[in-house]
């Protein structure tokens, strides 16, 4: 049993959906559902905004599907799915995700059965531990370096690379000053910025200086879902 | 609905065990993290284009029930769990698993009810899709990116940092010395990432409504008939 491999960690949650309707008359799977739809994508995603998320994503299993033969199992309940890769231990993850997102979390949690008494970080790590499934086997096929130093790693690897195709055949001279220059505009060592935005699926929204993106390179002080 | 984030696909798969098989498959899931069984899924490693996987066994007694009021569920089964995050397509996906790593798709999944064996390839794609389920929200924080490239990159900045370290306090024949022995031991690591033809689904779908929005008139309301 193991839910982690090195530093990454792997988090499997069901939340059971109420049943009935919502006061708009809607089923709360069909609700939770259009909400789910309606979460904005990449840099804009709930996600983006918590550190050390590598991938995350929420589903909604409705059933259980037969496969044939004499016994056919079918769900009373339906079930949010929150499946999350990350950095680190869980539950601080949780905390961040509960301090970022918390506003995505309310509308969508509401529609499931038990998260009415959540009222802060600790509750919500105890809703989640009734909810949690162990994963037996985890597989990491990437790295388990914090996120951070993922995304400055994968900044320096494209701008390197350009650096490498555009000085080719330069005296050694010039290519020490084009290099140190490269390293003072790009600083390596510093994976605060400039860097790769978390989410960003365009290169021009990956490279963009991301002054007021503090949440990657400080969770205490970082964005929050609500725009504050 | 977005199984799509950049370069991964986000897939989730659950399937029924047979009876009483939990405890075996528990026993594979440790005995697959040791020596024992480890070269089974040596192939996940080498077939290089997933990010993270893994496996979780619900029993049919211990699916959450939070509230006394929710109705109880009442299963033959236990249940596997299984996700991926994976670069490329499906199909992709799916043949490389089941040619890859044949023994190590059978060792996971060989008590599942109706799993046909990951060869021949058309019953266990078939077996695949039957049990998939549809992501509704994905998100990868480098959808640009492949796992490789997540690898490579990690791989290259300890260089690139040493290097930047003392570039200036060298002569211009020892760093032109230093800067082609990192590029000849890394050159395998570099390499530019380039956007993907797809970004999401469901950001494509937002897409092609702005385009729609855009390239057809709005359609003016209707004039009531005065005579």
């Amino acid at each position: 049993m193991s839910d982690r491999s090195g530093q990454a960690r792997s988090l499997v949650v069901l939340s059971p959906l109420r049943s009935g309707v919502t006061a708009a008359g809607e089923s709360f799977a069909y609700s939770a559902r259009r909400l789910l739809q309606g979460l904005p994508q990449g840099t804009g995603s709930p996600f983006a905004s918590v550190p050390d998320t590598y991938m995350a994503r929420w589903y909604l299993l409705d059933d259980v599907r037969y496969q044939g033969g004499a016994r056919e199992d079918h769900l009373n309940n339906r079930y949010l799915a929150l499946l999350v890769q990350h950095y680190g231990p869980t539950d601080r993850w949780l905390d961040n995700l509960w301090q970022y997102a918390q506003s995505t979390l309310q509308a969508l949690y509401t529609h499931a059965w038990g998260f009415d008494q959540v009222r802060s970080a600790e509750g919500w790590r105890h809703y989640i531990e009734r909810c949690r499934v162990p994963t037996g086997y985890f597989f990491n096929g990437s790295n388990d370096e914090p996120l951070m130093t993922q995304l400055k790693a994968l900044y320096l690897r494209q701008q390197f690379t350009a650096f490498v195709m555009q000085h080719q055949g330069l005296p050694d001279t010039q290519l020490q000053a084009a290099f140190v220059a490269w390293a003072a505009e790009h600083q390596p060592d510093n994976l605060t910025a400039p860097t790769w935005q978390p989410g960003a699926d365009t290169l021009h929204e990956a490279t963009a200086v991301q002054a007021d993106h503090a949440p990657t390179a400080q969770p205490a002080g970082g964005r929050t879902d609500d725009g504050d | 609905m977005s199984n799509i984030a950049g370069k991964a696909y986000a897939m989730n798969v659950v399937t029924p065990l047979k009876p009483g098989q939990r405890w075996l498959a528990r026993l594979i899931h440790w005995l697959a993290g040791t020596r024992l069984l480890r070269s089974k899924l040596l192939g996940l490693r080498t077939l290089s284009l997933i990010h993270y996987a893994g496996w979780a066994i619900l029993p049919r007694r211990r699916w959450p029930r939070l509230d006394s009021a929710q109705p109880s569920e009442n299963l033959h089964y236990d249940y596997y769990l299984f996700f991926s995050n994976f670069n490329g397509s499906w199909e992709q996906y799916v043949d490389s698993f089941s040619s890859a790593i044949p023994a190590g798709l059978d060792l996971m999944w060989w008590r599942n009810v109706g799993y046909p064996g990951s060869v021949p390839r058309n019953p266990f794609h078939a077996y695949i899709e039957h049990n998939q389920f549809w992501t509704h929200h994905y998100y990868s924080a480098y959808p640009l990116a492949t796992s490789n490239d997540v690898k490579a990159a990690c791989r290259l900045r300890p260089a690139l940092c040493e290097l930047a370290s003392r570039a200036d306090r060298l002569s211009a024949q020892e760093f032109g010395q230093r800067y082609r022995t990192l590029l000849t031991e890394q050159q395998e690591h570099l390499g530019l990432v380039a956007e993907s033809p797809v970004v999401s689904l469901a950001h494509q779908a937002v897409v092609e409504r702005r385009r729609v929005e855009q390239t057809e008139p709005a359609v003016p309301p209707a004039q009531e008939s005065g005579s």
